[in-house]
C-alpha cells in the first residue's frame, strides 16, 4: 500500500447510489469501541468523546490496545470473573480455559462470536466494537449540550484513527457544527489527505500526535513510517483549524534531547502559535493488554521522573513554544 | 434534525415562579488569606485525638436529675414539670471543662456520651440495661457504660415504666390490626421506628437569640403573661383555660431559660477556679476568658465572634438535654455568625487565625453529640449499623439573603477551609449553589470536596429550595432562608422542629414489586402482607404487571393511611412539651404555645412524611420483565418467578439477560421515563391525602444507608439483583454500577426526575481526587454543577475517594480510624461503618473525570 496514497473510505461501499448526501451522511455508520461522557482531557471543556476503533499504527506505549484492530474483539476483566466456567461450556471452538484467577482465551482458536459473552453473568466477558450510525452517535453527543455550553466544551472524535473512517467522522462532525458544538480531532496524522481535508472542513481544533522525528525509529516502534503523518501535519497547519501537537513522551523514544529537538524544529515552521502538549509514558493500559491475552510490549519501562518531564518541557519553553503537560 | 433532545424540555417542571437573585457581593472576599489560614491547631490536633480515642457512652445523669424532678412536681403543669426537670439536670449535672477548651459546655461529662431519654421510652431502656453490654450491628459500635449510670437509669426507668406518656401510642400501634403492621415493620417496608413522640431537628431564631440575649426571650414571655392577665382581669374574675394554659408555658419558657443562664454562671464559676489553680500563664488567661464569656452568655446579647459562638453552642445543647432526639439544625451558620465575624476582624479584635480556631473548636463541639436512639425491635439496633455516632449535626452555608443577594461571605469560605482541615465527619455541611454566587465560594466548596474527601460539602440548588418552602405557603423572604435539616430535609431553621416521630409509612418499593410478584406474598416473613393482585404467571400482557405493582401501591397507602389516622390524633395528644426548644423558635413565645402544640410559624412543614424508597429497583425490574419476558420472550414468567424463589441459581442466562435490559441513570429515554412515572405517581397519591388538620404531607425520599439495610429483607429482583443485598442507594441515585455511562449521564436521568414536592432527591457521585488538582479540571467540576442546577437538580454530592484507599481501609481499620465517608446525606468514620456498608460504597460506580 502507498503511504501517500492511502484512500480508506471502507464505509461508503455498498451505498445506494440514489441516496442524496444528506441521507449517505445520515446512513454512515461508525466502528465505535467507546463513547465516553464528561471527557474532560479531550480538548476545552466538558466533552464527549467518540473513540473509533481502527489504528494503522502500533505503537508499543499504546494505551488502547483493544483499539487497533477494526474488528469485533472479545476482552476478559479478571477482575471481575468468578470462575463460573460458564463460558467455557459456551465455546464451541474450546478456546477458553479457566485460570484459577480469570479466564485465557486462546486467540488462534476464538473467531470472537461473542457466544461466551451472553452467559458470563458478572459482565468479566465483553465484546469491543459497535456498530453506529451518525444520528444515533449525534443522538448521544446532543444529550449532554448543556454541559458543553456552560464549559466551553464539545465533541472530539479520537481513536484507533479517526481517519481511517473519514467519512464517518466528517459526516459526524458537520452536523455536530450545525448544532453549534465545537469539536476536535485527536489524529495520530497517519491518513489520507483527502479524508482529513473532509474531517477539517468541520473541525475546530486538531490535536495532533507527533510520535518520533527520526524515519527509522518511528517505524521500529509504530510499525509505519512518519512521512504521511509529517505532510498532513502542514496540511492541518495550513488549515483555519486551531493545531496542538501533541508528545507522547516515551522513555528511550520520543524522550530524548535528539528527538525533542527535532520536534521543536519541526514545530517551529509549522505556523506560529502552535501550543505542544506533552504526555508523559503511563501504565494505565497495561491490564487491557491481559484483557485481549497479548503480553505487555513496554515490557518493564517505566515511566519519566518529574524531573525529565521539567527539562523536556522546558526545551519546548526555550525554543519560544507554549508548553503544558497533560496527564 | 429528529435526534435533538430539548434538555430543557425534559427538566423538572417548575411550578413556582422563578427566584430573582440579585449579584451583589458585598467587599471582596480575600481568599489568598483564608488560605493561608490554619483552622487544624495543635490545640484541635490534640482534640480530636482525644475524641478519636474514647468511645461511645451511655450516660446516666439526665436520667437522674429528671426523674429527682419529676417525682417532686407531681400534679402541676407538664410543661412546666419538664421545665423544672430541665432546670434541675442543669443544676445538678457533673460538668467539667476540658484542657484546652475555649468554647465550653456538653450534653454530657464524657467525649462521646449519649442522653437516653428516660421518658420517652423506658421499657426499651430496662431490657436494654439486662445487657451485659449494647452491640450494634455492626461490631464496631460498642457502648459502654458504667455501673453508676447503670444504677441512675435503672431507677429512672423504673420510675417511668408504667406512665411513660408516649404508653397510649406506642400500645396503639403494636396492636394496630392484629400486629400486622409490626410485622410489616419487620420485613422493612412500613417499617417505622416505635410510635412515640419524639422531637428531631430542632431550629432556632439564632439572630433573635443574638439580639435580644436570654434576658430578652424572658422579658418578652413576662410581658405576655402580663398581657394575659391584664386582659383577662378586663373581662372576669378568671382565667380561661386558654389563657391559663399559655401562662403556665409562658412560666415553663422562663424556668428553662433561667436554667440555662444559671449552668452558663456555673461554667463562670468552674472557670474562674480553675484559673487559680493554673500555673501556666496562657492557659490562665485563656480560662479567665471563658469565665468572661459565660457570666454574659447567653444572659446577654454577644459583644463578640467568641460570645456569638459559645451563645450557639448553649442553645444547642440545651436542646439535646431537653432530649431532641437527633438531628443538629444550625442553619445559616455563616449568615447569623457573620455581622460578629466581620465587626472583630474590622475592628481588629481578632485574626483571622483566631477566628478559625475558635471554629475548630466549634467542631470538636460537635462532635460530642453522640446519638442514642431505640429503632425496631428492642435489641435490635439496626439504626446502628445506618448511622454509627452520627447525630445529623447539619450546617448551611451560601445562598441568597432575605432580600435576594447573594449571601456569600468570607465566614463561608473560612468555615470550608476548617472543615476540610479538621475533617470531622459532622456536621454536615450544606452549601447553597446558585450562579450568582462569589467565585471565591465557589473555588473554596470543590476545594473542600477534594480535600476532605468525605463529600463536604453537599452542593443544593438555591433555587429550589427557596420554591419548594414557597409551594408550602412560606412567605418570600423566610423562604429565602431556608436551610438544610438533618439528613436531607429542606426548611426553615428560625421556626422549625420536627416534632412527634412524624412518619405516616416508611415505603420500599422493591418490596411492594415484591408482593406483586408473589400475588401478595412477602418472601422475607412469608407472609400475606400485600394484597392479591394475581397470579403474574397468568399475565399476557407487561402492563398487567405494571398495574399489579401499582395496585400494591396504592392498597399500601391505603392502608397505612388507615392506621395514622388510627394514632395520628393521640399523637399529637401526647407530646412532650419542649419549652426550652420553642422558646428559640419564631412566635411560639408571642403566640403562647410549645411548637408541639401548633407553636411556631409555619405549621405546614410540620406535617408527618411519607417516606419512599427503592424506587430505582423497582423500575428496572419492572423494565427487565417488559424487555426480557414479554418482548424477547427470553423465559417465562414461571421461569423468572423460580429464578427469583432460587435467587437465580441455575437461571444465570435469564439473569444475565434481564441485567443487559436497559437501566435508569444512564440518560436512556425508557428507563429514565419508567422510573418517572413511578416517582411521581407515589407523589401524586401521596400528596392527594390530608392530615388531621387539612395539611398536606411532607415527602422524604433521603437514602442514609437505607439501601443496605432494607436490601436484606428484600428478596431476588428481576433486574438482576440477588436477595438480599443491597438496594439502589439514596432516591434517585442509579443502581450501584448501573450508571455506566458517567457524571454527565447520571446527572441528566436524575433532573427528569419531578422533585418538586420532595425534599430530598439525592445523587451520590464519586470522583478522584486526581480530578480536582489542576485549576481547569476544578472548573469542569463548577461547570458540571452548574448545568446539572440549571436542569433543575436539587441536590448532589461528590465523594472524592479512590477505590484503592476504601479497600485498604477495609483490611486495615486501626490506620483508618479517622478516614470519613459519607453514605447518602451523612457522613461517618469508615472503620465504623459495618462491611455491608463499606462494601456498597466501593461497589458504586467510580466516575473519573
Ligand atoms: S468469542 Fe466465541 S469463539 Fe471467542 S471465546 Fe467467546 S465463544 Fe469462544
Ligand atoms: S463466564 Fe465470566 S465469570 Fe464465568 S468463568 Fe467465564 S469469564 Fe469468568
Amino acid at each position: 500500500m502507498n503511504d501517500c496514497e492511502l484512500d480508506l473510505d471502507p464505509a461508503l461501499d455498498g451505498l445506494d447510489e440514489t441516496l442524496t448526501d444528506d441521507e449517505a451522511a445520515q446512513l454512515l455508520t461508525g466502528r465505535i469501541f467507546n463513547i465516553q461522557r464528561f471527557s474532560t482531557e479531550d480538548g476545552p471543556g466538558i466533552r464527549t468523546t467518540v473513540f473509533l476503533k481502527g489504528c494503522p499504527l502500533t505503537c508499543l506505549w499504546c494505551s488502547n490496545p483493544e483499539s487497533q484492530q477494526t474488528r469485533r474483539q472479545l476482552a476478559h476483566n479478571d477482575a471481575l470473573c468468578d470462575q463460573c466456567g460458564h463460558c467455557v461450556t459456551a465455546c464451541s471452538k474450546q478456546a477458553i480455559e479457566l485460570t484459577g484467577t480469570g479466564v485465557r482465551v486462546n486467540r488462534d482458536l476464538c473467531d470472537n462470536c461473542g457466544d461466551c459473552v451472553e452467559v458470563c453473568g458478572p459482565r468479566a466477558l465483553r465484546m469491543i466494537g459497535d456498530d453506529k450510525t451518525v444520528d444515533e452517535v449525534i443522538e448521544e453527543v446532543l444529550r449532554d449540550r448543556l454541559y458543553y455550553r456552560s464549559s466551553q466544551g464539545g465533541v472530539t472524535c479520537s481513536g484507533g484513527e479517526p481517519l481511517m473512517q473519514a467519512p464517518f467522522v466528517a459526516a459526524l462532525f458537520e452536523r455536530c457544527q450545525e448544532a453549534g458544538l465545537h469539536t476536535t480531532l485527536d489524529t495520530t496524522g497517519h491518513g489520507s489527505t483527502k479524508g482529513l481535508k473532509a474531517v477539517l472542513k468541520h473541525t475546530n481544533l486538531v490535536l495532533f500526535d507527533l510520535k518520533v522525528m527520526d524515519d527509522t525509529l518511528h517505524r521500529k516502534t509504530t510499525g509505519i513510517t512518519n512521512r504521511q503523518i509529517l505532510r498532513n501535519a502542514r496540511v492541518v497547519a495550513d488549515s483555519p483549524a486551531q493545531m496542538i501537537v501533541r508528545v507522547p513522551l516515551i522513555p528511550g523514544v520520543s524522550d530524548t534531547d535528539a528527538n525533542v529537538t527535532a520536534t521543536v524544529q519541526f514545530v517551529q515552521q509549522l505556523r506560529p502559535g502552535i501550543v505542544v502538549n506533552v504526555l508523559p509514558y503511563h501504565r494505565y493500559g497495561m491490564n487491557k493488554y491481559n484483557m485481549l491475552d497479548r503480553a505487555y510490549p513496554m515490557g518493564e519501562a517505566q515511566p519519566l521522573t518529574h524531573e525529565r518531564v521539567a527539562q523536556v518541557v522546558g526545551m519546548f519553553e526555550a525554543a519560544g513554544l507554549d508548553c503544558e503537560i497533560v496527564t | 434534525m429528529s435526534a435533538v433532545i430539548d434538555d430543557l424540555a425534559t427538566a423538572t417542571p417548575i411550578n413556582v415562579r422563578m427566584t430573582k437573585i440579585i449579584a451583589a457581593v458585598l467587599g471582596k472576599i480575600p481568599l489568598a488569606e483564608i488560605n493561608k489560614v490554619n483552622g487544624f491547631t495543635e490545640r484541635i490536633q490534640r482534640m480530636k485525638q482525644r475524641y478519636l480515642a474514647s468511645r461511645p457512652t451511655i450516660c446516666g445523669q439526665r436520667a437522674r436529675y429528671w426523674t429527682e424532678s419529676y417525682r417532686a412536681t407531681e400534679g402541676e403543669h407538664p410543661a412546666k414539670r419538664r421545665a423544672k426537670a430541665f432546670a434541675n439536670v442543669l443544676a445538678k449535672r457533673n460538668i467539667l471543662i476540658r484542657d484546652d477548651e475555649i468554647l465550653v459546655g456538653a450534653p454530657t461529662p464524657h467525649i462521646r456520651g449519649a442522653n437516653p431519654s428516660v421518658e420517652q421510652l423506658p421499657i426499651h431502656l430496662l431490657a436494654l440495661l439486662d445487657k451485659v453490654e449494647v452491640t450494634a450491628g455492626s461490631e464496631v459500635t460498642v457502648t459502654q457504660f458504667s455501673d453508676e449510670d447503670r444504677q441512675y437509669l435503672r431507677e429512672a426507668a423504673e420510675y417511668w415504666k408504667d406512665k411513660y406518656p408516649a404508653k397510649r401510642s406506642f400500645e396503639t400501634e403494636n396492636a394496630l390490626d392484629g400486629g400486622k403492621m409490626h410485622l410489616m415493620g419487620e420485613a422493612r417496608n412500613a417499617l417505622r421506628p416505635p410510635l412515640t413522640p419524639q422531637l428531631f431537628t430542632p431550629g432556632a431564631d439564632m439572630d433573635k437569640v443574638f439580639a435580644l440575649g436570654f434576658k430578652g426571650h424572658i422579658k418578652q414571655a413576662r410581658e405576655h403573661i402580663d398581657v394575659i392577665r391584664t386582659r383577662s382581669k378586663a373581662s372576669g374574675p378568671y382565667l380561661s383555660h386558654e389563657d391559663s394554659e399559655k401562662i403556665e408555658w409562658l412560666e415553663a419558657v422562663i424556668i428553662s431559660l433561667e436554667g440555662m443562664i444559671h449552668h452558663a454562671h456555673r461554667y463562670a464559676t468552674l472557670a474562674r477556679a480553675a484559673a487559680k489553680m493554673e500555673k501556666d500563664p496562657r492557659r490562665q488567661k485563656e480560662l479567665l476568658k471563658v469565665a468572661e464569656v459565660c457570666e454574659w452568655v447567653p444572659e446577654n446579647p454577644p459583644r463578640s465572634f467568641h460570645e456569638a459562638l459559645q451563645t450557639y453552642w448553649f442553645v444547642a445543647f440545651g436542646q439535646e438535654i431537653e432530649k431532641a432526639t437527633t438531628n443538629a439544625f444550625v442553619g445559616r451558620f455563616d449568615q447569623y455568625l457573620w455581622p460578629f465575624y466581620s465587626k472583630d476582624i474590622n475592628e481588629g479584635r481578632i485574626t483571622r487565625q483566631e477566628a478559625a480556631e475558635l471554629l475548630g473548636c466549634m467542631f470538636m463541639k460537635w462532635l460530642e453529640f453522640e446519638p442514642f436512639m431505640f429503632l425496631g425491635q428492642v435489641g435490635k439496633r439496626d439504626h446502628q449499623e445506618i448511622s454509627p455516632s452520627n447525630y445529623y449535626a447539619n450546617v448551611t452555608l451560601g445562598g441568597t439573603t432575605r432580600d435576594g443577594k447573594d449571601a456569600s461571605n468570607e465566614l463561608s469560605c473560612l468555615f470550608l477551609q476548617v472543615a476540610k482541615q479538621v475533617k470531622t465527619h459532622q456536621p454536615h455541611v450544606s452549601l447553597r449553589y446558585h450562579r450568582l454566587m462569589a467565585p471565591e465560594l465557589l473555588e473554596k466548596g470543590i476545594e473542600c470536596n477534594r480535600d476532605h474527601g468525605g463529600g463536604i460539602p453537599a452542593w443544593f440548588s438555591d433555587r429550589m429550595g427557596t420554591e419548594y418552602l414557597l409551594d408550602r405557603g412560606v412567605k418570600w423572604d423566610d423562604a429565602r432562608d431556608w436551610a438544610m435539616a438533618g439528613c436531607i430535609n429542606t426548611s426553615y431553621p428560625k421556626s422549625f422542629a420536627w416534632v412527634r416521630n412524624a412518619v405516616v409509612s416508611f415505603c420500599n418499593h422493591s418490596k411492594l414489586l415484591e408482593w406483586a410478584l408473589f400475588n401478595g406474598m412477602d418472601t422475607w416473613t412469608n407472609k400475606k402482607l400485600g394484597i392479591e393482585t394475581g397470579d403474574p404467571r397468568t399475565f399476557t400482557r407487561w402492563e398487567q404487571m405494571l398495574e399489579a405493582y401499582e395496585k400494591q401501591r396504592d392498597a399500601f397507602y391505603e392502608y397505612t393511611m388507615k392506621n395514622f389516622r388510627a394514632y395520628e390524633k393521640s399523637y399529637y395528644e401526647d407530646a412532650f412539651y419542649f419549652p426550652y426548644i420553642s422558646a428559640f423558635l419564631q412566635d411560639c413565645i408571642a403566640d403562647g404555645k410549645d411548637v408541639t402544640r401548633f407553636g411556631g410559624r409555619y405549621q405546614q412543614l410540620e406535617a408527618f412524611s411519607f417516606v419512599d424508597r427503592g424506587f430505582q429497583d423497582a423500575s428496572d425490574s419492572l423494565l427487565a420483565i417488559k424487555k426480557v419476558i414479554f418482548e424477547d420472550k427470553k423465559g417465562t414468567m414461571a421461569d423468572l418467578l423460580d429464578a427469583l424463589k432460587n435467587n437465580w441459581e441455575g437461571y444465570e442466562g435469564l439473569r444475565q439477560a434481564c441485567i443487559a435490559a436497559p437501566k435508569y441513570g444512564n440518560d436512556e429515554d425508557e428507563p429514565d421515563a419508567l422510573m418517572c412515572k413511578l416517582y411521581k405517581d407515589a407523589t401524586d397519591k401521596c400528596q392527594s391525602y390530608r392530615d388531621g388538620y387539612g395539611r398536606r404531607f411532607t415527602m422524604f425520599r433521603q437514602g442514609a444507608a437505607w439501601s443496605s439495610w432494607a436490601g436484606k429483607t428484600t428478596g431476588a429482583l428481576p433486574n438482576g439483583r440477588k436477595s438480599g443485598t443491597h438496594l439502589g442507594d439514596a432516591s434517585a441515585s442509579p443502581v450501584q454500577g448501573c450508571d455506566v455511562k458517567g457524571p454527565t449521564a447520571a446527572m441528566n436521568s436524575v433532573c427528569k426526575l419531578d422533585s418538586t414536592f420532595i425534599e430530598g432527591p439525592l445523587l451520590n457521585m464519586k470522583f478522584s481526587p486526581a480530578s480536582l488538582r489542576t485549576k481547569g479540571g476544578q472548573q469542569k467540576f463548577a461547570s458540571l454543577l452548574d448545568t446539572y442546577f440549571e436542569k433543575g437538580g436539587f441536590q448532589v454530592q461528590f465523594n472524592v475517594l479512590d477505590t484503592e484507599t476504601l479497600k485498604l481501609a477495609q483490611t486495615q481499620p486501626e490506620n483508618h480510624r479517622d478516614l470519613v465517608v459519607r453514605v447518602a446525606g451523612y457522613s461517618a468514620f469508615w472503620v465504623e461503618l459495618s462491611p455491608v456498608v463499606q462494601d456498597e460504597i466501593i461497589s458504586r460506580t467510580e466516575q473519573c473525570m
